[in-house]
């Protein structure tokens, strides 16, 4: 279990969000020597501001998206690699084909299914706010204007709370073979 | 007339032309945008019911960047334009941005933009 690519693309949201600071800072600035060569010139100055912001919000909301699937496959895999304890199991006529059936049809399964699973792994409460992650993850994707998200999700936190999930499965190892 | 809000303006009113044809009907607007404009002095817009263009007014020569070269202990100042060929102040349509193109507006390219905005190719 590894945190890594979690680690991997929290460093480049964090760029991106800098980059859009820099972004901002030039069209506060009217620095039309950063500004060249990019839409915003022409531009109302208003407007340009909130591009800059919308642009930031559309960041934050699309690394939560990042951050969920990211988790979802380590978490996926994770359950995959334990299914390799049942080679192991009697009776093996039995064992096989469950195994080869949870392989093949856990990316089917609901993100909250696969969540609840680990429960028993990792603090239930971590898991609960991984679920109001997930969905505000649906949100983002989805847009509903009828089905709010319960819960805002901002991208350290989430990232915060994902990582210490996946820290945590890190430090129960990986299963014996 | 048109209520704009600017943040270093407030709101103001300003007109709006309206262009329609013979049998007054309406092919196209002319709203303004706002006098706090990225690298112009002003903007309008040309909107149409399949387009819009953007007319920004530029002052002579238009904005200028300074770049300073230095060569060992010697340094040399150069103010280049951010858009080609604005010689004289007027509006000029932003044909591409990124590229720097900026022309000049006179009564044939206006007819092309209404054309395009208005999806009026039989002008």
């Amino acid at each position: 279990m590894s945190s890594d690519s979690l680690d991997q693309f929290f460093a480049i949201s964090q760029r991106l969000r800098d980059c859009l600071k820099i972004a901002g800072r030039a069209v506060n600035a009217v620095n039309v020597r950063m500004l060249q060569g990019t839409e915003f010139l022409g531009q109302p100055r208003d407007q340009a501001a909130r591009w800059v912001e919308e642009t930031r919000k559309a960041v934050d909301d699309l690394s939560v998206v990042a951050f969920w699937a990211l988790l979802e496959r380590q978490l996926i895999e994770y359950t995959q690699e334990r299914m390799a304890l049942l080679n192991a199991a009697d009776p093996v006529e039995f064992a096989q084909p469950l195994r080869e059936k949870v392989e093949a049809e856990i990316e089917g399964w609901r993100p909250s299914e696969i969540l609840d699973l680990f429960k028993a792994l990792v603090d239930p409460n971590q898991i609960g706010i991984a679920k109001q992650i997930k969905g505000y993850r649906y949100w983002v994707a989805h847009r509903n204007p009828r089905r709010p998200p319960s819960a805002q999700a901002e991208p350290t936190a989430v990232y915060r709370v994902l990582f210490a999930i996946l820290d945590e499965l890190g430090r129960i190892g990986a299963p014996a073979s | 007339m048109v209520t704009l809000t600017e943040d270093i303006y407030g709101s103001y009113e300003v007109p709006l032309l309206q262009i329609c044809t013979a049998e007054d009907r309406q092919v196209a607007l002319l709203h303004p945008v706002g006098i706090s404009v990225i690298a112009a002095e002003g903007r309008v817009d040309l909107i149409g019911n399949r387009d819009r263009q953007p007319i920004v007014y530029l002052a002579t020569g238009g904005p200028q960047i300074s770049v300073t070269e230095r060569s060992g202990d010697s340094a040399r100042r150069i103010v280049h334009p951010l858009f080609k060929d604005v010689t004289v102040a007027g509006w000029y349509w932003l044909e591409d941005v990124r590229l720097g193109r900026a022309r000049k507006l006179d009564q044939v390219l206006f007819k092309e933009l209404l054309k395009g905005v208005a999806d009026l190719y039989e002008l």
